[in-house]
């Protein structure tokens, strides 16, 4: 009797999972794991967009798809770009929604899930095209899935936002209305600020993903790492990879001073940094294509592995971090990978508004001509055709950061070649009395302000800010005061403070290098955006950033 | 060239232990209960993020989170076999396709409590041990000493305990076994209990090294799988000789060549074994498919 009840159960447990499974698998193409969407049912964009028609008539409705692999390892960074797409759809709607032609257009974000696999990504697209009726896509994250998917979006003519990285001579086998991330400008970036920083380097190892587009892009690291005199060997792996030990010992045995680490995913480039630092590697590290989930990164890395390595990423509860990814990360949650869904979303917004039509093949060859667009890290542009072959690659700015101890600190935020920067900065308090203020703008930097102020108590700090936080580079700023005390102590040679801008928030590196005069009581600290020091900030011209002088700088007494 | 091979030696030990202690449980569940355990993977995931909570969230030692974990999912996997084998004990396509089930079950269930983000879950120990110039991280070689006491443990098990006996008659001739008294649901019970709690120490351990996430359990099954099939299904010392080659091939050959060829080389040669020695490893040195 037992027996029979236990098969019964048994039975009926099978049967639930049978189901279980199949309708998996029947929605697999639809949003079954994201926070607010499917196919069937655009659930938070619909009510809004419903509770906004009946407030107006006007309002009408524009369907994005965001197609993404929902499930493996791929669906951890993946769930929270979607999640950043939808928060960036919410935010939208919310102010009104997208204005065309008079027109009001709210949002709503169909996802899908294209499995990691390019059957997947056909069989996702044709449903998101050709029954949700979108005429945009966002996503993409595999360069071989999205070619599979780019004949149904060219005949379609659906414009995608590819969201993995550029891939050189791939860029033909996408849709002919898909536009792909680049920032070859980023990695030079890195590279020039690693072999300042790094001067013994002399042989890098790069390391590569065992897939077509993965070694397409290694090709290019090679040439670029080449170009800075380095010997390069590489290490390809398989993408099931865990163990990378005994490929790292291979590496090891051809002492390599240097590691690039490749496609920018963090569950691999974390395992490589981290295995190779327990075998003994100290040398640095660095990824130089957007790694998304950065907090991750260091997480899996750890805080006794986590010094001298580099990443195109940003600690969204540190400080640095810009006003809109304050909101972001506010609104959806304290991870740079959400940020990634705003930025697509914000540069379609911008399109469709200047194009005045929702038309995907007006707004594509409008998006192809803009001069500049805005995102959440700064003023982007797009790519440069001679660079990348095509007018439809996006260059956007990047937070650029090491990890000190398992921790996130920006360095700087490095900017598409040709992006006006407008950086403002402000001298904020009023320099103490009887002194005199000079800011001057070097040549290549912004407009620096400074007035020999008002009076304000001897002593008091001066406040200097920058509109856009972190922008700063390490080693590459220096901070310092030339200053003469006014009374018997005039005839003192000046004091000089230098800042090496170490991190902000805290541990700023100050050396006081005229100590008789100025002694302690220094106060260099950050609040928000606002760094409060006294003196002369310079910056290496690389990054076209701000340079300012205070001179002459009397009374500011310090005790 | 001389300290390539030793290191890639040392390497490929380190690889064996790690895969012997995924392999184990999965042998012991086929050789006593004659299923393929395909959540074996799941239930290995478990045991990371079982141990990953009681160390991290609630604040407990690794080394007693690691064993909390191995009781809690070694109790998992008893309930598991009740409500999921015992039903279709002896219908190996129906226990198939349960494992199947659990397998989606398992990874849906953790991907919707954790968010299915990646885990960081760091061991405490640090360091590196460096003996004639071969560098073993600790944290590595701790999963390898704590993998050799668990094998010989199994060992001890069935060599000296009633229970162990018990198993080894079950996995002979499940009937026989039964006519001389032997309780079989008893011997089902600590089998599972025994794989699972394994496969929760090899969770805990490898998901320390790397990391953890819903799909680290995928890969291990794999190796595990390709273990068992060298080794001789279900055999115990085949299993441990079978995760020794498989290990030493891929430390060896991957510095000298790569990753890939590596992978070529080690299923290239378990397609020979099968071929010309369907038993496997244990076929060869005489051992049937038996637990001890």
């Amino acid at each position: 009797m037992r027996a029979k009840q236990a098969s019964r159960l048994g039975t009926l447990v099978m049967v639930v999972l049978i189901v279980s499974l199949l309708s998996m698998l029947g929605c697999s193409s639809k949003a079954a794991l994201t926070p607010a969407a499917s196919s069937s049912e655009p659930a938070a964009a619909a009510s809004q967009a419903g509770n906004t028609s009946a407030q107006s008539t006007a309002a009408q409705t524009l369907k994005i798809g965001a197609v993404y692999p929902m499930t493996g390892v791929e669906s951890s960074d993946t769930k929270d770009i979607i999640a950043g797409i939808q928060g960036a759809a919410d935010a939208i709607n919310e102010e009104g929604g997208i204005s065309v032609g008079g027109q009001k257009y709210q949002i709503e974000i169909y996802s899908a899930d294209d499995m990691g696999t390019p059957s997947g990504g056909v069989s996702a697209i044709t449903r998101l095209v050709y029954d949700d009726n979108v005429k945009f896509v966002i996503g993409g994250f595999d360069p071989d899935v999205n070619m599979a998917m780019g004949k149904v979006l060219n005949e379609a003519k659906v414009m995608q936002f590819f969201t993995g990285a550029y891939v050189p001579d791939f860029v033909d086998s996408f849709s002919q209305n898909t536009f792909s991330f680049g920032g070859f400008f980023a990695m030079d970036d890195m590279y020039d600020y690693i072999f300042k920083n790094y001067p013994n380097i002399k042989t890098v190892c790069t390391w590569c993903p065992d897939q077509i587009t993965a070694r397409a892009n290694g090709k290019m690291v090679i040439q670029k790492l080449e170009e800075r005199g380095a010997t390069v060997i590489s290490e390809y792996y398989p993408s099931s990879t865990q163990d990378f030990s005994p490929i790292i010992s291979q590496a090891l045995a051809q002492k390599p001073d240097a590691f690039e680490l490749g496609p920018g995913v963090a569950f691999w480039d974390a395992g490589i940094t981290k295995q190779a630092r327990q075998l003994g590697f100290t040398g640095p590290c660095f990824t130089p294509r957007a790694l998304g989930n950065s907090q991750l990164f260091a997480n899996l890395i750890g805080k006794e592995y986590g010094n001298d390595v580099y990443l195109m990423g940003a600690n969204m509860s540190g400080p640095g971090i810009t006003d809109a990814m304050q909101a972001i990360g506010e609104r959806t949650g304290k991870n740079d990978i959400h940020v990634m869904g705003f930025e697509v979303m914000d540069i379609l917004q911008q399109a469709i508004e200047k194009a005045q039509s929702v038309d995907p093949m007006v707004v594509k060859d409008t998006l192809s001509n803009m001069s500049s667009f805005e995102t959440p890290y700064g003023t982007g542009k797009i790519g440069d055709t001679a660079t990348y072959g095509c007018n439809r690659v996006l260059d956007t700015p990047f937070p650029f950061s090491k990890l000190e101890n398992g921790e996130i600190k920006m360095i700087s935020y490095v900017y598409p070649p040709g992006v006006t920067q407008t950086n403002q900065v402000t001298i904020v308090t009023p320099i103490p009395s009887q002194s005199t203020a000079a800011a001057s703008a070097a040549p290549n930097t912004a407009t620096s302000t400074g007035t020999a102020a008002e009076s304000a108590p001897a002593g008091s700090p001066i406040e200097i800010a920058w509109d856009k936080a972190g922008d700063y580079m390490e080693k590459d700023i220096v901070v310092s005061i030339t200053a003469q005390v006014a009374d018997a102590m005039s005839f003192a040679p000046p004091a000089v403070i230098v800042f090496l801008g170490g991190g902000m928030g805290s541990g700023l590196a100050v050396s006081v290098q005229n100590p008789g005069i100025f002694t302690g009581n220094i106060v260099t600290e950050w609040k928000g955006k606002t760094l409060t020091v006294t003196g002369k900030v310079t910056k290496d011209p690389m990054f076209g950033s701000p340079t300012m002088e205070i001179t002459q700088a009397s009374q500011v007494t310090v005790k | 060239m001389e300290s390539l091979l030793t290191q890639g030696i040392a390497n490929g030990l380190v690889s064996a232990g790690i895969y012997i202690l995924v392999a184990l449980g999965l042998a012991l569940v086929l050789s006593i209960m004659g299923i393929v355990q395909l959540a074996h993977g799941e239930i290995y995931m478990l045991g990371g993020y079982a141990a990953y909570c009681l160390c991290n969230v609630i604040g407990l030692n690794f080394f007693v989170s690691v064993l909390l974990s191995a009781l809690l999912v070694g109790c998992l996997g008893v309930v598991i076999e009740k409500i999921f084998f015992r039903p279709y004990r002896g219908q190996f396509d129906r226990g198939m396709i349960m494992a199947m089930g659990l397998i989606l079950l398992l990874q849906s269930a953790v991907q919707i409590i954790t968010g299915g983000a990646s885990v960081a879950f760091t061991s405490p120990l640090s360091g590196v041990v460096t003996v004639l110039n071969i560098k073993i991280p600790w944290e590595r070689l701790v999963c390898v000493l704590i993998g050799i006491i668990l094998v010989a443990a199994v060992f001890l098990l069935i060599a000296k305990t009633r229970i162990g006996q018990a198993m080894l008659a079950v996995s002979q001739d499940r009937e026989v076994a039964s006519l001389q008294g032997i309780s079989v649901d008893n011997v089902y019970s600590t089998a599972m209990f025994l794989g699972c709690a394994l496969a929760a120490v090899a969770g805990a351990l490898v998901g320390s090294l790397y990391n953890l996430n819903p799909f680290m359990g995928g890969s291990a099954l794999m190796e595990g799988i390709a273990i068992i099939i060298l080794g001789g299904l279900g055999s115990i010392p085949g299993t441990i000789i079978g995760g020794l080659v498989i290990g030493l091939l891929e430390g060896i050959i991957t510095p000298f060549a790569s990753a890939s060829v590596a992978g070529l080389v080690v299923f290239g040669t378990i397609i020979l074994i099968m071929i010309f020695r369907p038993r496997g490893i244990s076929g060869m040195i005489g051992k049937g498919s038996k637990v001890g």
